[in-house]
């Protein structure tokens, strides 16, 4: 069975299990494990007291497997951009209860645009330029001429690193000369490329 | 059938609980335990207390329970048995009742002692997460006008001192299928009967 919230792909085993476990949950504590999750979602931060709160009665391994669950299907909608009614039609198919699934369809009304911004964000993204310094000097002479009178374009860019789960981004600078004639190709390689991207 | 084989300097070092009472034993199991849980930084200023309370050398009783904590140490670490811990001792010449103390102790804290052996072990980088990106390459700098999807991939790696190291990859769809097809097969060979079995019976 294909399912737009799992990507037009088969839902995953232990999905369905824990769909059963889900429709025992009472439909307030549902709502509020919803709203819960998509703050989570959100901001990054795990509350897990309140996680617990709303989970009360369940063993500490269930109430893992019970913030999963909601937290694939919310993620899911959002990632695969799924209208609210279909996720809504097709929780039921998997044996959500209607007043479950109508409390994630209006979960999803006001947060999917929200969450699908907070994801773009966090797309990898590798190294990226955040500044550029330059500053062009005019060289006399050196030890090999007496007379060298050439000008030169120092750069300094200041690059951002790519983050990952514990360490956070550190700035690199990475400053070099570069000479006239050089520079004339660097300039007009990078005006084409923009052009490029003007045009996409 | 393995026992503890205690040296010559060993049996040395115990010499001062042989003539000593069995409270004192009791007491020296005690001490070897809080050094073997807090390591060598406390190790001055448990022995010299002691050491003043027993009226002896402070290298007394360090000798003394350096001997005792090899002995817990490699009873631990052979998982050996009552009958087998008993074994050792027998070259201690001990009585039955220090024995017995000397094994109540051992007994006590094979397993904590066996868990705080076993993170003492080389690790290799584990998988910490992996991110995704796929790109469409439209142009380049010689050649313009193409269409050519790109995945570029960012793996972390946690080390055994919590240091994480990024690598950035990028490939074609065809090896990331190759690539996606043989972890696959990886996982589907544990499920086979064969390696279940093996599983079964460690």
């Amino acid at each position: 069975m294909k399912f737009r919230i799992f990507g037009n792909l088969d839902a995953p085993d232990w999905i369905l299990k824990e769909i059963e476990v889900l429709s025992k949950m009472s439909a307030i504590k549902f709502k509020l494990l919803c709203s819960e999750i998509v703050r989570t979602l959100s901001s990054g931060n795990v509350d897990y007291e309140k996680l617990e709160k709303h989970c009360a009665g369940y063993t500490s391994s269930d109430v893992k497997a019970i913030v999963a669950a909601v937290t694939l299907i919310i993620k899911n909608s959002a990632k695969y951009n799924v209208k609210p009614e279909v996720a809504s039609l097709e929780l039921q198919q998997l044996g959500l209860p209607k007043l479950h699934a109508t409390h994630i369809e209006k979960t999803l009304q006001t947060s999917t645009n929200e969450l699908r911004v907070q994801f773009k964000q966090q797309t990898m993204k590798l190294n990226r330029i955040v500044n550029t310094e330059w500053r062009i000097d005019f060289i006399l002479s050196s030890s090999q001429l007496k007379e060298l009178n050439q000008p030169q374009v120092l750069l300094n860019l200041h690059t951002k690193t790519i983050s990952s789960k514990k360490e956070p981004s550190k700035t690199k600078s990475f400053a070099f000369g570069v000479d006239q004639d050089k520079f004339r190709v660097f300039l007009h390689e990078l005006k084409a490329a923009r052009a490029l991207m003007k045009d996409l | 059938n393995m026992i503890v084989v205690l040296s010559a300097e060993h049996k040395q070092d115990i010499l001062y609980l042989n003539e000593a009472d069995i409270s004192i034993v009791d007491k020296f199991c005690e001490l070897t335990i809080s050094f073997l849980r807090k390591g060598e930084e406390a190790k001055k200023t448990m022995f010299a207390s002691a050491a003043k309370k027993l009226e002896v050398q402070t290298k007394v009783v360090e000798s003394a329970v350096t001997a005792l904590a090899f002995l817990f140490v490699k009873a631990a670490k052979l998982n050996l048995s009552v009958q087998e811990f008993n074994d050792s001792l027998v070259t201690l010449a001990f009585d039955e009742q220090k024995n017995k103390t000397l094994l109540k102790t051992y007994e006590e804290n094979k397993v904590a002692l066996r868990a705080l052996q076993s993170e003492i072990d080389f690790e290799l980088p584990q998988f910490s997460d992996l991110r995704w990106r796929l790109d469409v390459q439209l142009a380049t700098r010689t050649c313009r006008d193409q269409v050519n999807p790109l995945f570029l991939l960012q793996l972390d790696t946690k080390d055994a001192n919590d240091s994480t190291e990024t690598t950035v990859l990028q490939t074609d769809f065809i090896n990331l299928k190759h690539l996606a097809t043989e972890l696959q097969n990886a996982l589907d060979t544990a499920n086979q009967v064969y390696y279940r079995r093996v599983g079964r019976n460690i």
